[in-house]
């Protein structure tokens, strides 16, 4: 079971993604900055996942899967952009740019660690 | 060109792109190689036999000694390939040691303390004969914070966990403390500590102890030992993990001795042929590593590092041993004076394999 929890992890943030570009309203992005981060850390944590996962030949049809996942997600996020704010509240502009920058931040690290 | 033409021309490149990426980035773990080398049959038997046990497989190889000799045989791989042993080093750890206390060197009683530098800590007390058997209670692993860190670490990236030098090792053992001494628990550290205890004990390093009173006399020109990434040869092979990753090859540094010998199914045939003749080039009398020692009890019979079957399941003696990315297993019946060595080039274990060969060869 354990050697499951980091797929499980991957479906959860690119399938969330996904719900972010295409839900009409239940967890749709609120706007752009949300957008572009569920975008960004959907897919460093997809990258990294190909030394995170066990990837089988049992397992490894999963991958295609969620690459196929991941692009119709980048196609709704095109297409759902030019409709939101860059901001929903601008005045919390400082504190959701901080949070993204973290976050952001935190999946490069995962990226460079796993790649290194 | 109309604004939503447009969106719609950057969404499908989006989408090509990370289509492309993905493809360009996907996962290749290994599949078992279909170019058999050998005994055809004895490929196809060891072709079935590899998905006994899950994980990714890439080469196998196999030899298998009876009355006729030795029968070779491998998937992408013969018996001239060269592989990681994992533990089955232990057993020539445990020659050693049989080869010291004939020459006079040390007594199986000698406490390691009396050999190298642990101070006044309990591990000092520790007899040679307990590091090689498993019964010192020292844990599997060090202990420490550092050496915790390094080898979750390292079992992540299927790095080679045990980067020490003989100091360090000295240092992990001052600082283990010892859980039911006199029972059987498994320890790395512990035949560590004996292979460098009996290089103490002759004067020179472990590697040159090994050349000189095994490799050598046994003629195994296909087996080395490295104990830094610097000494393997350039191209040295390596393997992948369980999950199909590729994995760092393990020298070891001063843990050499329990874990660190490569080697062939040719040369590890020329051993287990020497274990089963008591061929004189051993230096000793083979029963004194392979016969089980002390309390039979609860647990595994165990020798000087070889394990033996409880009779309920069954008669072999036998070492496996597991690295970043291989697998390996040596299994004797030292009754029907046959044995199966099988070694592969992927941390998936090749236990079942090898002992379900051995079986059906009864």
């Amino acid at each position: 079971m354990i050697a499951w929890i980091p797929l499980i992890v991957v479906v959860a943030f690119v399938g969330g993604f996904a719900v972010s570009a295409w839900s009409p309203r239940f967890g749709a992005a609120r706007d752009r900055l949300a957008l572009a981060t569920d975008g960004l850390t959907a897919a460093g944590i997809l990258f990294a996942s190909r030394v995170l996962v066990d990837w089988t030949t049992a397992t490894v049809f999963a991958w295609y899967a969620l690459v196929l996942v991941l692009a119709a997600a980048t196609v709704g996020a095109v297409l759902r952009w030019r409709t939101l704010p860059p901001l929903k509240d601008p005045a919390k502009r400082t504190s959701r740019t901080w949070g993204a920058g973290c976050g952001l931040a935190i999946v490069l690290v995962l990226v460079g660690v796993t790649t290194l | 060109m109309n604004r939503p033409t447009r969106i719609r021309l950057i969404a499908a490149g989006a989408a090509l792109a990370v289509l492309a990426g993905g493809m360009l980035a996907a996962p290749r773990p290994p599949t078992l190689s279909t170019s058999a080398t050998g005994d055809t049959t004895l490929a196809q038997r060891l072709a079935d036999k590899a998905a006994l046990e899950p994980g990714a497989r890439d080469t196998l190889a196999t030899a298998v000694i009876d009355a006729d000799g030795v029968t070779y045989a491998g998937l992408g791989a013969d018996e001239t390939t060269e592989f990681e042993i994992g533990s089955i080093t232990k057993t020539f750890t445990a020659l050693l040691l049989a080869q010291a206390v004939e020459r006079g060197e040390v007594t199986l009683t000698d406490p390691v303390g009396n050999y190298l530098d642990l101070g006044d800590s309990a591990a000092a007390d520790i007899t040679l004969v307990e590091l090689s058997t498993h019964r010192s209670g020292l844990p599997r692993i060090a202990t420490t914070p550092s050496a915790l860190v390094t080898s979750v670490w390292s079992s992540y990236r299927g790095n080679d966990p045990y980067p020490y030098d003989l100091a360090t090792l000295q240092e992990h053992a001052r600082a283990a403390g010892l859980t039911d001494p006199g029972t059987v628990a498994y320890s790395n550290l512990g035949v560590a500590l004996l292979g460098q205890a009996l290089a103490a004990a002759a004067g020179t390093e472990y590697p040159a102890l090994l050349q000189a009173r095994v490799l050598d006399p046994l003629g195994m020109t296909g087996t080395s030992i490295a104990t830094t990434a610097h000494a393997l040869p350039a191209g040295a092979r390596t393997g992948y993990t369980a999950a199909g990753r590729p994995a760092a090859a393990w020298t070891m540094g001063a843990y050499a001795p329990a874990g660190a010998i490569r080697s062939t199914v040719a040369d590890m045939a020329r051993y287990g042929q020497a274990l089963l003749s008591a061929d004189p080039a051993l230096g000793v009398d083979p029963a004194a590593v392979l016969t089980p020692q002390g309390p039979a009890g609860a647990g595994p019979l165990i020798g000087l590092a070889w394990f033996t079957q409880a009779p309920d399941d069954g008669t072999a003696t036998w070492h496996n041993g597991g690295t970043g990315g291989f697998a390996s297993m040596m299994a004797l019946d030292r009754a029907a004076n046959r044995a199966v060595i099988v070694l592969g080039n992927t941390a998936t274990s090749v236990d079942a394999v090898a002992m379900q060969i051995l079986e059906e060869n009864a």
